[in-house]
């Protein structure tokens, strides 16, 4: 057992409402990618799964625990979030903080690991993510591929049941962008869950086995890549989809 | 508590009495502190020669001078100062006919020049220099640059800034007391000098003082609200 | 009228410099203490915590309001009725000292809560959202991340307020404590001249205004060493 299940959430910005009521299944080891038009809600689901924003209604189940989001206390916020780690489309190091020290901060603050362990921990880590030679570097001395990748080593670090990836290659320059996809790809085929926001079409397509499309705050189409992509149903699955061209990529 | 209101409201008219002059003390030193900053700080953001420096160290020195040293050293200075120059200049004036206020005024001015020389330099310098650049390239000189597109620019900055130099310069009004010029601070211990009841006088003063000051605070909110729609306009 | 003396400014200046630790005393004590009610009150105001949020914005709204020569006087003759009053204790003969270092660390505290809450707001929402992304504690969020950065972000503006407390100090005479002008009054009243003291004593402040200033700034850049520019 394991994995991610969204009951009926809703969410409403003053009178913005934003989601109306989504399921989202996601089992253990699933990528997930989410895709939609910009203001379709999705970042929102995203951020309402580690209760960045707190959903009006529904019910939220990383691993084993389940939280009704109406009446969630404190305690089981700060425990579902401990399930979960992110990825944010602006990187969001802490500033201040060397990448190593980026990485072992959960370690240390949040799983109470000794320091000299948490440090050989993220050593690994980033040398996973191509970044052996930057332990010491701060944010600002980074690129934004390099960035990404010291905040995916930081979601890493915390073996989490689910990373969410909200947008993480869209403020990137299109020759980072492929870095930072790769590191990714990497992740997924090691069976880590993931829930992916994204742009990256050809992206989802390769590496998700399932894409959920969202519009106007509800799923309108969801199932396999191959599906969702090459013969979508929906007329506003086959609108949005139309822009990127895909299945003329694909359909040989 | 052992306060006796009725004399606080009683010390609090007559120290209002006096506003008027806090007020003309401190407005006319934030005026002329106006000119002489404005020419200061351009005098430095321009890097004039020598001047530049000179204003410099000026500004650095009298940063570190407690106000109420100023305060002294101008009243006391004051007879000497004004009786050399009226005898070099054979003017027929003397120390005696200048009055306390105007010592006051001169000594917030020194103060008031210092701290606005600054604000006006941090809004030139803030206005970002490609709008000079911009200027240069449609033929502008840099006077010309100036006055037409970075000054406008600066003032926006510098206006709500200003408003909390207007504010330290009444709040420093109040040291005047101590050189014997009539303004609200004195005005309010004169009542409590028969009954001693000076908590209650300075109750009265902090009142007239905080009040004017959120005055000038909403004043300044509401130029900032305006100016800061202008700035979105322009840009 | 009487000639300047001008080698009295450098005899002063020992006799007042035999003062200066009163200052030292009064600077030191008003920043500890005024950092601790400035942070206090800046969290009360950051996170909107009921009435004493507004308690807050009143007291740092009263000590910019007033000139701090009022406040003096207010704490002088106002905190022995208020003990008085709640306490039934007579502090009227304490050490003036004391109500010179309450003024001082109450004004500091109203200067603080404004700069610290503004660095504080400063940090951005994403620094928060990382941390608890990460299952950080509000309380872990603010200690080991917000803090740390506000902090630095308040150092320069510290450092202005710093000196303005430092020549504030000069008002100490008027309640009668013997600090570097206290001295340089009782030399004028013994040598009947007025401006070389006081220039003397303008000397000594200037000095150690521009001494605070390139400590902080040597702070700053210490505090900031390698990491990185400030975002």
């Amino acid at each position: 057992m394991g994995g991610v299940k969204v009951h009926n959430i809703h969410k409403t910005f003053g009178k913005n409402k934003v989601l109306h009521g989504i399921d989202l299944d996601v089992e253990h080891g699933d990528v997930v990618a989410v895709i939609g038009p910009s203001g379709s809600g999705k970042t929102t689901l995203l951020r309402c799964i580690n209760f960045l924003e707190h959903a009006d209604k529904g019910l939220i189940t990383v691993g084993e625990q389940t939280v009704n989001t109406e009446k969630a206390s404190k305690k089981e916020i700060l425990a579902l979030r401990r399930k979960t780690a992110m990825v944010f489309q602006l990187y969001n190091l802490f500033n201040k903080k060397t990448a190593l020290e980026n990485v072992t901060e959960g370690l240390i603050a949040v799983q109470k690991v000794s320091k000299k362990e948490a440090e050989a921990k993220a050593r690994e880590l980033l040398d996973s993510v191509g970044l052996q030679s930057k332990y010491g570097a701060y944010g600002s001395q980074l690129s934004g591929g390099q960035q990404q990748r010291v905040a995916i080593a930081r979601a890493m670090a915390l073996d989490p049941e689910v990373i969410l990836f909200d947008e993480p290659t869209s403020a990137l320059d299109p020759e980072l962008v492929g870095e930072v996809l790769s590191v990714m790809r990497r992740l997924a085929k090691g069976g880590q869950t993931m829930i992916v926001v994204t742009h990256e079409m050809s992206f989802a397509y390769e590496i998700a086995n399932k894409v959920v499309f969202i519009d106007q705050g509800l799923i309108v189409e969801e199932g396999d890549p191959r599906d969702v992509f090459l013969t979508p149903k929906d007329e506003r699955t086959k609108q949005f989809l139309a822009r990127f061209n895909l299945s003329s990529q694909y359909s040989i | 508590m052992n306060i006796d209101l009725s004399f606080v409201w009683q010390a609090f008219l007559y120290g209002l009495a006096y506003l008027p002059n806090t007020l003309k003390l401190a407005f006319s030193a934030f005026l002329l502190s106006l000119v002489f900053g404005i020419v200061i700080a351009g005098i430095r953001f321009f890097k004039v020669p020598f001047l530049a420096r000179f204003f410099a160290l000026f500004v650095t020195f009298l940063k570190g001078v407690p106000m109420l040293l100023v305060m002294f050293v101008v009243f006391a200075s004051a007879s000497r100062v004004v009786n050399g120059l009226a005898a070099l200049l054979h003017l027929p004036f003397s120390a005696k006919d200048v009055s306390l206020n105007a010592i006051g005024i001169v000594a917030l001015t020194i103060f008031g020049t210092m701290i606005i020389s600054e604000t006006i330099r941090g809004a030139l310098t803030s206005v970002d220099n490609g709008q000079f650049e911009a200027g240069f390239s449609i033929g502008l000189t840099r006077t010309g640059a100036l006055v037409r597109i970075v000054a406008p620019q600066a003032v926006i900055i510098a206006a709500p800034v200003l408003c909390n130099n207007i504010i330290g310069l009444i709040k420093a009004s109040a040291l005047c007391y101590m050189v014997m010029v009539e303004e609200v601070m004195s005005g309010t211990l004169k009542v409590a000098s028969s009954n001693y009841k000076y908590f209650e006088a300075y109750l009265a003063a902090a009142a007239i003082y905080w009040a004017l000051c959120i005055v000038i605070e909403m004043i300044a909110k509401i130029l900032r609200a305006k100016l800061g729609k202008y700035r979105t306009k322009l840009a | 009228m009487q000639k300047l003396d001008w080698s009295l400014i450098f005899t002063s200046i020992p006799k007042l410099l035999s003062r200066i630790h009163i200052t030292f005393l009064i600077v030191i004590v008003a920043t500890v203490c005024g950092i601790i009610i400035g942070l206090v009150m800046a969290l009360f105001r950051v996170y909107k915590v009921p009435v004493l949020r507004q308690i807050a914005v009143v007291y740092a709204s009263f000590i910019r309001g007033t000139p701090i020569i009022v406040q003096l006087f207010l704490i002088y003759y106002g905190l022995p009725v208020f003990f008085n009053w709640i306490f039934g204790v007579d502090i009227g003969r304490l050490n003036k000292m004391y109500f010179i270092l309450v003024t001082y660390s109450l004004s500091m505290g109203a200067f603080f809560s404004e700069i610290m809450r503004s660095t504080i707001e400063g940090v951005g929402t994403g620094q928060s959202e990382a941390a608890y992304s990460i299952g950080m504690t509000k309380l872990q969020t603010f200690r080991r991340i917000v803090l740390p950065q506000a902090a630095l972000a308040a150092v320069p503006s510290l450092s202005t307020s710093f000196v303005s407390l430092l020549q504030n100090t000069s008002l100490g005479y008027t309640i009668g404590i013997i600090d570097v002008i206290g001295r340089a009054r009782t030399i004028i009243n013994i040598s009947k001249h007025t401006i070389e003291p006081y220039t003397a004593a303008a000397i000594i402040f200037v000095f150690l205004s521009i001494v605070f200033q390139y400590v902080f700034s040597f702070l700053e850049k210490r505090l900031s060493k390698g990491r990185g520019a400030v975002a």
